[in-house]
């Protein structure tokens, strides 16, 4: 603490003119270590359990959510065509072909196709 | 040997102080130093409770027990910073501010002081905390910035701005420091 004249204050006067009752920083620390440890915080031990409980339990639904939507398995999505597909459908006869741009709904009352 | 390893690392990890240490070393100081920022004794009680339920709040989490003293100062001395913002929020609705002279426990017996006690008034919030760092707890400027969260450079121009003003007053006063 290598002070110059400028930096120091010792031309004003130190003396604290504030003052307080009688034992009060005695009192004062025993108030607040008890309120430190009393009720006020068993209800912050209480609230952070019920925060820790909270998150977890939201946690595991929103894993469980992910699994359920996004499945690893599932990558592709529908009406996408593979390279595979694409190559098959370009091998495939006019008939296949015919028969894969026909409704679904002209597939399901055709009586000879359904017969067998 | 594990065992001598053990008790070197503990010797040389400085143990986080419990908070019963802290209110017995540090309440004192920290009230004082809070008391000449907001004047009234009430007000100050209650900064300081607020202060120290959040320094036993932040113990578990201190990460740097070296730090201590400039961590309790720093919570300590913006608790003081947030209520003279808050009372400046009220005086500019037209609240009353007490009067030193109404106020109980100040001594009133040395002139000198307590025109400087009137005097810092006047100063800013930022002026007043880092003038009664140095002044009146004999901070360095290197506690002082990382205490106030500002530059070491800028606290020492902060104090010099508080001095000068300080002397204008106390002159005006016909108080010669």
């Amino acid at each position: 603490m290598a002070d110059n004249r400028h930096n120091n204050t010792a031309d004003f006067t130190r003396r604290d003119i504030y003052t307080v009752p009688d034992g009060f920083f005695d009192a004062e620390k025993q108030r607040l270590s008890a309120l430190a440890r009393g009720p006020w915080q068993a209800r912050r031990r209480r609230n952070r359990r019920l925060f820790w409980g909270t998150a977890t339990v939201t946690a595991a639904a929103a894993a469980i959510a992910c699994l359920v939507v996004i499945r690893p398995s599932d990558t592709t999505p529908h009406g996408t065509p593979t390279p595979e597909s694409t190559q098959s459908l370009a091998q495939a006869s006019s008939d296949s072909r015919m028969y894969l741009d026909m409704p679904q709904e002209m597939i399901d009352n055709d009586l000879f196709m359904n017969t067998y | 040997m594990q065992n001598a390893l053990t008790m070197k690392i503990l010797r040389r990890t400085p143990k986080t102080p419990s908070f019963d240490d802290i209110l017995a070393e540090y309440y004192e100081p920290l009230y004082r130093h809070v008391r000449r920022m907001v004047v009234s004794h009430d007000d100050a009680k209650d900064v300081m409770q607020e202060a120290m339920l959040r320094i036993f709040q932040g113990l578990d989490g201190l990460k740097d027990s070296t730090a201590v003293r400039t961590w309790v100062w720093r919570i300590a001395t913006n608790e003081a910073l947030r209520h003279l913002g808050r009372r400046h929020d009220a005086e500019l609705g037209d609240a009353a501010v007490p009067e030193l002279e109404d106020e109980p426990y100040v001594d009133l017996s040395d002139r000198v002081a307590v025109a400087l006690a009137k005097a810092m008034d006047a100063l800013t919030p930022r002026q007043r905390q880092v003038f009664d760092l140095r002044h009146y707890d004999g901070m360095s400027f290197a506690d002082i910035s990382a205490i106030a969260g500002m530059a070491e450079d800028t606290a020492r121009a902060t104090f010099h701005q508080a001095r000068a003003k300080l002397r204008d007053i106390l002159r005006s006063m016909d108080i010669h420091p």
